[in-house]
Formats: C-alpha cells, structure tokens, sequence
C-alpha cells in the first residue's frame, strides 16, 4: 500500500465539531485534511458535507418547525382582521421538503467551498485507523488510499439507534436520518420515543396536520426539568396530539399496502393500531464501531462513546476527540464547533482555553417552546438542597394571543432558580413563544453570574414575554404562579 | 450548431469544450438548488440565442464530482457565478444573477 499524504492535522468527520476544528487549524498555519463520509441509513438516505446539525438535525428541524407554526397562526390571522384566510389549507409537504432539501445542498456546497478556501484537503471518503497515525480511506467505488497524520481528530458524531426487540426494525421504520428526506408525506405516523428529537418531530408533524401519536416508556425530556418537561407534554396533549404513554411497541409488522401495524402492551392489554410511518427517536448512538479504535488502542465506554479528558485528548497521546462522539458532552452543534476551535488553538497557537459546558443555553423547538439555561429544578436540589435554593415562578399569556380565544392563558411558563447565599441565578427555564430568541440574551448574562437582585433592577422591554423573567417574584411553595386580576 | 447549450460533464470536455474552443465560451456556474441560478439561466439562453452564432454557452453543474476541483476553483465565492472565456484566457466574470453584467458581458463575447 501506498502511503500517500502526509499532515499535521487529519480530521474524521464533517460535521460541527470537525469542521470547525479543520478550518481554524488551518488558519493557524498546520497543513489540515478531512475526512466525511456518511453511511446511507437502512433505507439509503444520505446527504452531503457538514454532519448531523446541517444536513438531519437542527436546521431542516428548525425549517419543518417553523412551516408548521405558520400554520398555526392562520387562525390569529382572521381574527387579527385578515380577509380570505383558509384555516383548514392543506399543506404541501413535496414543496416544503424540496426547498430544505435545497438549502441544505448550499450549505453543503458552502462548506465544500470554505474547506477549500482554508486549503483543508477534502476526502469524501470512510476513514479508519490502520495505526495511530495512519488512516485507511475507502470511497464509495471501494478504491483505498492511505494518509499520515502527526494528530489525528476524530469528530464522527452520531446516528440514530433502534430498539433491539423488534424483528427487521430497521427496515420497517424511520428515523430522523430518513424525515427531512422524504419524498413523501409520512402520513399519519407513531412516533416512538420522548427525547426532544420524538417529541420535535411529533410536534411539527401534527402542525403540518397529521395525525400523530407519541409512544412513551417514561417521562418525556429525560434529563431536563421535569416541571417544563410535563408542560409541553401538556401543550401538545391539548393540540391534539395523543400520547401512548407507559408503553413499548412489542411488534411492528408491514401491512399487505405497506402500512405498519404497531402492536404494544398496556395494563396488560394487548393494543394494536396501523400508522403509515413509524418514526424511532429513541436515542442515538456514537459512530465509532467502524474506525478500528480497538487496535490502536483509543478507549470507549461500553456504548461507543469515546473516553476524553477535559483537553479532548483520549488514551492515546496524539489522538484527540471532540463533540456527540465523546462521553459526557452535551449533543449540541455550538458547544463541538466551540470545543473544536479551542481545541485547534491550543495544539496551532499556543493557547490553553479549555471548553466550558457550564451553562450553556439550549432551546428545545416543540410546539410550545422551552428555553434552558443551567441546573433544573432536580439537579439543583440534587447538588445543592432544597433549602439552599429559591425558586421564582410565573404563568404568563403572550400578548399575541389575545387575539384568537382558542389559545390558552396558562400554558406559557418561567422559572428561574437562585441560589440564596450568593442570589446567582444558576436556572433559567421559559416555555412560549420564541424561546431560543429570548434565552440567548440571558445566557451571556447568566455566565457572567448574575444575580437575582440585578434581574429585577433591569427595565423590561413592554409588551414582550421576555420581560417576565425580569418581573417575576412569585415563589414557588409560597406564591401562586397565576396571577390575579388584570 | 446555434443555440444548442454546451453541457460540461468532466475536466475533458472542460478543456475540449470551453479552454479549446474556437469561439468565445460564456460559462454558467450552476446548480438545481440555487434559486438565483434558476432565474439567471433562461436569460443566458435568450441572450445566446439572439448572438446569432458569435459566442458558446456553457453550463458547468457544480454538483458533478468529476468537476469539484474546477468548480472549486471558478465557484468557490458562490453561484451562479459566471466567466467568459476567450481561447482559453479568462477575459470577464461576474457573480450573482445579474441581468446587466449579463447583457455586458454577452456584447463583450460577440466583438471578440
């Protein structure tokens, strides 16, 4: 075998995390090369360059997302005074997913280009490790090259996992891998699993409006506050979208018209329903089987996930890894392209800046949106008891939604949690309207430490929901959320 | 023959076609997903058409592997992104669907 390529720098994956790690290595001075290759899913779809948040994540998610509530605004627009408004329009699901699918492919198109601009060598090719610091290159003919690398990153994030006790599974649904590729409508569809991506997906299906049923084993949003959790489950309960709760599918077979007849067990009872799709959301698992890590000795946990210390370097000296692949970081597309370019400083430029994923804001796009920001309710008496914290709650209607009746006076929420001896604020929740818009601003606030006392000598913007958060003085325990009168 | 679109498919007939060709070549970087490509394509066609002969039009599909290194090199600041070529030399470009730079160019391309 040939070796060819020799570089200071050899990134595995294309997604987030390698990308941003490449191109800032490269503007650094170090000779960088590439490596994305995606692995079509069960059903053959795959995408182009720029991983999971590109091309099957955040930004056809946020697309489907936002078609689906101008949807719903149909109804304020007549009562708002518009003239010739179909509320019961149908939607065009071939339209919409043509123009995501052709936004991706410019981004797609626009991070080819910025590689290339860097002078960061692409291969579209599947990358394994023959030692620790060559790597095997196979594209999708069979055709291998071989590359050297001083440092190698590896950045190959993750894919949906299936559940293990259903026959031909992988074969008889879809996941959020094959959704925003559909050609087709999916109809009226199960989906399976309470993690943001079921209950995102469920929440923008029914707005399209489908028929959508969510199967939960548990709770919903395990790991985030349980109180903001129950209230979106809540909100899309009274939208219309129904919850099978308590339960696992037990079988999923394919109908005579290509239908899945979903059958599960509740109370004993055996339930059984047809749905055109079923959508698995019900975890996702790291991408790391193929890469051959065993041999060169890069140690995993027993899912994959890769074992880093908090310099992102793993158990062998010159093998870093970075983003969804690796083992207690949040799966989040900001928090790998920031630990991806200090990762990049620190090996081109001298720098010693590691990653912080102390309070690091999210928002989490179901029908009715939640924006967090710090410790939950739970992890906050967890770690610090429930006499050392205080906790701020208020139910609030937005403005907006004065207009048409049907919208709820209590469905929109905010808490924030304090901590008493220092009055910081250490929890941020908000349930409404635009949450990812309202919650950015309090971050960088939040990170700095902000107090209480300073929330409350701040002016609120009127009228906005936002304000809220620098008006509420309700505590829980003590006050009502709801507040009376006018 | 007049009128007839010169699609380019890999680096030969980059060469044969556009580099080589006798005429002057007007090149269309381009792509299906890009929304202001589509709307700059039939202008090209009809501003060819009327040249009655003078110039070649051709479309470079940036999508197509075999042509990443020319279309990273000619499209990397964006689509559409358009060149005119005269006995291999670069003499014009412009970016962006733009009618005008278009109807200059296509003057330009018919007194060379």
């Amino acid at each position: 075998m040939d070796i060819e390529q020799e570089y200071d720098l050899f990134v595995i994956g294309g997604g987030s995390g390698g990308l941003a790690c490449a191109k800032q290595a490269a503007k650094l001075g170090a000779k960088v090369a590439l490596a994305d290759f995606v692995k079509p899913s069960p059903l053959g779809t795959k995408w182009g360059l720029g991983g999971t948040c590109v091309n099957v994540g955040c930004i056809p998610k946020k697309l489907m997302h936002f078609a689906a509530t101008l949807g719903e605004l149909r109804h304020d627009q007549v009562e708002a005074g518009w003239i010739d408004t179909q509320v019961d329009s149908k939607h065009n699901w071939e339209k919409m997913v043509e123009n995501v699918n052709n936004h991706i492919r410019k981004l797609n198109f626009g991070y080819k280009n910025q590689l290339l601009r860097q002078d960061v060598k692409y291969y579209n090719k599947l990358a394994e490790f023959i030692d620790a610091n060559t790597i095997k290159l196979t594209d999708n003919k069979g055709q291998i090259e071989t590359v050297r690398a001083k440092t190698i990153l590896i950045a190959v994030g993750g894919r949906p996992s299936y559940p293990e006790n259903i026959p031909n599974i992988q074969n008889l649904v879809i996941t959020s891998d094959d959704l925003f590729w559909l050609q087709e409508n999916p109809g009226k569809t199960l989906v399976i699993g309470a993690s943001y991506v079921a209950l995102e997906c469920g929440g923008f299906l029914h707005g399209i409006g489908n028929e959508v049923a969510i199967m939960v084993r548990s709770i919903l949003l395990r790991g985030f506050d349980q109180e903001m959790a129950e209230k979106i489950g809540q909100y899309m309960e009274e939208k219309g979208i129904r919850f099978i709760k308590g339960s696992v599918p037990d079988m999923i077979e394919a109908t005579e018209d290509n239908k899945r007849k979903v059958t599960w067990i509740i109370n004993g009872q055996k339930q059984e329903e047809i749905f055109d799709t079923v959508l698995v959301a019900t975890g996702r698992v790291s991408d790391t089987q193929k890469l051959n890590l065993d041999k060169v000795g890069v140690k995993m946990n027993k899912n994959g996930k890769i074992l880093c210390s908090a310099d992102d370097k793993t158990s062998v000296a010159n093998i870093f890894a970075i983003g969804d692949c690796v083992e207690g970081r949040p799966e989040l597309t900001p928090t790998a392209i920031k630990c991806g370019q200090l990762l990049a400083n620190r090996l081109y430029n001298n720098g010693n800046e590691l990653m912080s994923y102390e309070f690091v804001a999210t928002t989490v796009f179901t029908p009715l949106e939640y924006g967090c920001i710090g410790y939950s309710e739970e992890d906050a008496i967890k770690k610090f008891g429930e006499e050392k914290i205080t906790v701020y709650h208020s139910i609030f209607k937005p403005l907006e939604w004065n207009y048409f009746e049907m919208h709820s006076g209590e469905s929109c929420f905010a808490k924030l949690i304090v901590l008493n001896d220092n009055r910081r604020i250490i929890g941020f929740h908000y349930l409404g309207p635009h949450a990812g818009e309202v919650t950015q601003g309090y971050a960088v606030a939040i990170k700095m430490g902000v107090t209480k006392e300073q929330f409350d000598s701040t002016v609120g913007i009127h009228p906005t929901c936002s304000e809220e958060l620098v008006q509420v003085t309700a505590v829980k325990g003590i006050d009502d959320a709801q507040k009376e009168g006018c | 023959m007049q009128g007839q679109v010169l699609q380019i498919k890999s680096q030969a007939e980059w060469k044969s076609l556009v580099l080589e060709n006798p005429k002057p070549v007007i090149v269309d970087f381009y792509a299906d997903w890009c929304g202001p490509c589509k709307v700059l394509k039939p202008k090209l066609h009809s501003l060819h058409e009327q040249s009655q002969g003078k110039w070649e039009l051709a479309v470079v599909n940036v999508d197509i592997d075999d042509l990443q290194k020319i279309s990273g090199q000619y499209a990397s600041q964006g689509i559409p992104a358009v060149y005119l070529f005269n006995k291999g030399q670069q003499i014009s470009t412009f970016l962006g669907n733009n009618e005008a730079k278009a109807k200059e160019m296509a003057l330009k391309a018919a007194t060379l």
